[in-house]
């Protein structure tokens, strides 16, 4: 079985280099304290996992997303994937932090944990042998991946938030109230400006002066986000990106089941997981609606969609009942 | 100090009631919402802090303007005798940085005098405070109007509460409504009464009749309000995700004997309080059909609908009537503090073209400047409500009009449709034209070269009325049959019979032919795991008294069967049609065929096309809800360019991109007057 081979060799050569990416990445930001790179790291993993995916779609002729040794493959190709795209539009320094020991959490469970029997790519069964598998399977997947990976970065911001919150407790030993501004900073600030001066129109500006007045009067702007700041907002648009595809991979499944079993939706536990893992997300996008809950409150519940998360993916299916067992952990 | 200038303004008029109508509204510090009115707000509410008691001075209030912005003030003083309030300002957001539209060291005085000869109010509102002197008489005028209203705003609810109760406290809004629901009934012969009139108070103890919305009204929009409760839908969803949960915890649709069994009571609860008992009362055994899970589904409809009416519609509404901003003010209170700036030296069309290169929408009249991007973020949660009530809509339509039905049929078998079909409601209608005689031709399971399923296939044929062949197809897991809004699937098989030949048999023909033995299913049998089907080939005639001797014959699938003798003993496997005899208690058993069953599940669902809709609908406004709607507002005022923007999403990604917008423009030197 060469193919077997090759698919072995691949899934190692993408566990050690993220191992070793693991390994760097901390001595990096424990050590040395530099922001967190990975890009050759994932990349490889990536690949290789595409490789992998892509042999056992041609050697077993299907779509190789059916039993759950592909599905943590994915998810972790998945992970790498989100950490490349991240890496080039965002300069997040922790980034790798939190992706790089999810893709190799899942990559380990996958390769380690799975009876070589699991591992093998088998004929597809009659429920399964539907071109909605495709679609369905990939986006529930993708969502996981996304809100995951939201929701650790929730909880590094609670982490973080507690930090700068207990910190800034030490700093306020300030005598005034900071949200009234004194008199003294507010005519300082209006003075420094010319054009509130009322002289301005009266004098010739040169370009260079106006270029540094509206640097002056940009003072208005907010301070620099800080780093929970960015957690919480980075938390926030990946969780809205994982929650329409959650949504779209839950209907996709709606529809095909109306397809192939007669009825769209059936209480199926996976289904109802599904569901329950939606509706905590529909939870955490209200609260941030809220003006006076935003911060730790949906963070918190992030955190419990962290777990809920978990039990959808794996939980169900390794109690083993309903619809969705075909191909995983069966007696 | 000498850029800042001390603002004064007073605003005076009469109300139609007396004072001690007015006043307790006034002195009500806690509950400004009640009166107050303002311009370019949907929505003011307002509350006294936690802990802080009424009418006591020093008390803190915050007013909340479309829950968008909070403003806190504090009550200095408070006079019953001379009908004196006075608050300051605390915190508004608009003082959080310094810049020219804040107003600093706000303080305001409301007082009452009792005009006696008309039974009239006299009202006073004063305010002062500083600001910078460049827009003191734009902030002075803007304030001006703002006191305006709130006075308007004090005769409307004077009004409304004059009639119910003169003199006393002000009564609950039902009980208002209730008292002008009785008035108005009296009246309905006195039509040419306007409905919101400020007339003088008199008449009978009625008092003024026809003011205010009618009871039913009243309810009605209460009932909206609470629906639309945020707090209210998260505990809703929160509840539905546990219900939800418990039904994967305990085991669905099983007979009580199961849960007696699994959940006894007595010392041996599951967990030390689930028991069969409590299971039974609080319908765990069907959570997801039990009257309160539903009911809570409907009132998340309810909730969805509410919201959709009372806060997102106008919410849109709005956003469109914020197009300009006329006032530096107004340009920082919809623009929100984040992100503004004062530029000088800049023009507003240069900004429009920054704006516009970036993928807003650009409006500009007058120097006053409007933008936005995304509108698909601002409408996108509508349409997720709006499709979830389409979802719902549809669910309940197929719940109470749909019909079900599975049968399983033997290759050859016929049936009526409209025999299987069982109604979920009395509601429920087989379309008439769709009643027909489904016949299966063949069913064939396909193996892999593993030997496992590949596919059940089964060849149906849909006979109208005189037996003629209307439709012909086969199906299998994936495909089902349509049939004028009826669809067969293909869920299960069984065997129904097995075809041999047994010449030394009882039931053996003398012509040779292959008799049919029936097959039963043994799954679910002590020591049975899995589909395992048997039947008994007869080698000797029934006698009394004693079991027959024959064969055995055991299948778990279409592939082999197995044979054992009377004494237990396994004889051997045989292919069905493979024609190679087996001997068996002096038989010579020939196995040609099984005679498989489908397992059809037939259904018609009318909701399913509202269902689909609302998937549809679900699938793409969950997406464009991720956009982020973005506004940008800008005025110019003499060479200087204020603006300011906001983003219901990527809040920081927004913030970077209008700085750099800002950055971006174009220097416009300032006309020298030398």
């Amino acid at each position: 079985m060469m193919a077997f081979d090759i698919e072995n060799i691949l899934a190692n050569l993408s566990f050690l280099s993220l191992l070793f990416l693991l390994f760097f990445q901390w001595a990096q930001a424990s050590f040395f304290s530099t922001p967190v790179g990975g890009l050759y790291g994932m990349g490889i993993a990536n690949i290789a996992l595409t490789a992998l995916l892509l042999i056992r779609w041609l050697t077993s002729g299907h779509f190789p997303l059916s039993n759950l040794y592909e599905s943590l493959l994915f998810l972790s190709w998945s992970f790498t994937a989100f950490h490349l795209v991240l890496q080039r539009n965002s300069n997040l320094p922790f980034l790798g932090l939190i992706t790089t020991p999810m893709a190799l959490f899942t990559n380990a469970f996958a390769t380690f944990t799975l009876p070589p029997e699991m591992q093998r790519s088998t004929g597809l069964v009659p429920a399964l042998q539907s071109n909605w598998l495709m679609m369905h399977v990939t986006i529930m997947i993708v969502s996981y991946a996304a809100l995951l990976f939201g929701c650790l970065v929730s909880m590094a911001f609670l982490i973080v938030h507690y930090e700068e919150s207990k910190e800034r407790k030490k700093e306020k030993v300030l005598p005034q109230d900071s949200s009234l501004p004194t008199s003294s900073s507010f005519s300082s600030s209006l003075s420094s400006s010319s054009i509130l001066d009322g002289t301005v129109t009266l004098l010739p500006v040169g370009f260079a002066e106006a270029k540094a007045d509206r640097e002056e009067n940009s003072i208005t702007r907010a301070p620099q986000s800080s780093l929970a700041d960015r957690l919480d907002n980075l938390s926030y648009r990946t969780l809205g990106l994982g929650f329409p595809l959650l949504t779209i991979g839950i209907l996709s499944g709606a529809v095909w089941a109306n397809e192939a079993w007669g009825s769209y939706w059936s209480w199926d536990p996976k289904e109802t997981w599904a569901f329950i893992t939606w509706l905590v997300f529909a939870i955490y996008f209200h609260t941030r609606l809220t003006k006076n809950w935003s911060g730790t409150r949906p963070a918190i519940i992030a955190t419990v969609g962290f777990f809920v998360l978990w039990i959808c993916y794996l939980g169900v299916n390794l109690v083993g009942a309903g619809l969705h067992s075909y191909g995983w952990f069966q007696r | 100090m000498s850029s800042l200038a001390r603002v004064t303004l007073t605003v005076s008029g009469v109300l139609p009631a007396p004072v001690d109508c007015v006043w307790p509204l006034v002195r009500d510090f806690g509950n400004i919402a009640k009166w107050l009115r303002r311009v370019g707000s949907q929505r003011v509410d307002s509350e006294l802090l936690p802990g802080q008691i009424a009418s006591q001075v020093g008390s803190v209030r915050r007013v909340l303007f479309d829950l968008n912005y909070t403003v806190v003030e504090q009550l200095e003083a408070l006079d019953d005798e001379l009908y004196i309030l006075k608050y300051k300002l605390i915190s508004h957001p608009w003082n959080s940085s310094p810049f020219a539209g804040a107003f600093l060291n706000f303080v305001s005085t409301i007082q009452l005098k009792d005009v006696t000869m008309t039974n009239a109010t006299y009202f006073e509102w004063h305010g002062e405070f500083d600001t910078d002197h460049q827009s003191a008489d734009v902030m002075r005028s803007d304030i001006k109007r703002r006191f305006e209203a709130g006075f308007h705003g004090l005769a409307a609810a004077v009004a409304e509460s004059s009639g119910a109760a003169r003199g006393l406290l002000a009564p609950p809004p039902a009980e208002r409504a209730r008292v002008a629901a009785a008035a108005s009934g009296n009246l309905a012969s006195a039509p040419e009464l306007s409905e919101r009139g400020g007339g003088p108070p008199g008449g009978g103890p009625g008092g003024s009749p026809g003011e205010g919305p009618s009871l039913p009204k009243v309810l009605w929009n209460r009932t909206l309000r609470q629906l639309s409760s945020l707090p209210l839908a998260i505990c809703e969803l929160a509840v539905i995700a546990v219900l939800s949960s418990l039904g994967t915890i305990i085991e669905q649709g099983k007979p009580l004997e199961f849960y007696m069994q699994n959940y006894p009571d007595g010392a041996r609860k599951v967990a030390g309080f689930v028991d069969w008992r409590l299971i039974q009362a609080a319908q765990l055994d069907h959570i997801y059909t039990a009257g309160y899970f539903l009911g809570l589904l409907g009132l998340l409809g309810a909730s969805l609908a509410a919201c959709t009416a009372t806060r997102q519609w106008p919410a849109v509404r709005v956003a469109r009537r914020w197009r300009f901003a006329q006032t530096p003010e107004r340009v920082y209170s919809f623009g929100g503090m984040q992100n503004a700036v004062v530029l000088p030296n800049a023009e507003v069309r240069g900004l429009g073209r920054v704006l516009q290169q970036r993928g807003f929408q650009v409006f500009v009249r007058d120097g006053a400047l409007y933008a936005f991007r995304g509108l698909g973020g601002k409408l996108g949660p509508i349409g997720v409500h709006a499709a979830m009530l389409a979802i719902m809509a549809g669910v309940a339509y197929g719940g109470l009009c749909g019909l079900k039905g599975s049968v399983m049929v033997p290759e050859g078998g016929d049936f009526l449709l409209s025999q299987v079909l069982t109604p979920k409601s009395a509601l429920a209608r087989l379309p008439s034209d769709s009643d027909a005689m489904l016949r299966v031709n063949a069913f064939d399971v396909k193996y892999r070269e593993d030997g496992a399923v590949d596919q059940f296939l089964s060849d149906i044929s849909v006979l109208g009325p005189r037996g003629d062949e209307l439709l012909r197809k086969s199906i299998s897991v994936n495909d089902p049959l349509r049939f004028r809004g009826v669809t067969a699937y293909q869920v299960d098989y069984s065997m129904a019979a097995l075809t041999v030949h047994a010449a030394g048999s009882p039931l053996q023909p003398p012509d040779g032919s292959p008799f049919n033995l029936p097959m039963a299913s043994l799954e679910g049998r002590p020591g049975i795991k899995g589909k395992l089907w048997a039947t008994f080939v007869p080698a000797e005639a029934p006698a009394p008294g004693r079991p027959p001797r024959g064969a055995s014959v055991v299948a778990r699938d279409f592939q082999t069967v197995a044979l054992y003798g009377s004494d237990g003993a396994f004889v051997g496997v045989r292919r069905p049609g493979s024609g190679k005899p087996i001997e068996v208690d002096g038989m010579s058993v020939v196995v040609d065929a099984i005679v498989g069953s489908t397992g059809l599940e037939l259904k018609s669902d009318p909701g399913v096309p509202f269902v689909y809709a609302g998937f549809a609908g679900l699938m793409v406004t969950t997406l464009v809800s991720y956009l982020s709607h973005a506004q940008v507002w800008a005025l110019q005022e003499g060479s200087a360019l204020h603006a300011s923007g906001r983003s219901n999403r990527a809040k920081i990604g927004f913030a970077d991109e209008v700085e750099a917008a800002y950055q971006a423009l174009p220097l416009s030197l300032p006309e020298t007057e030398l």
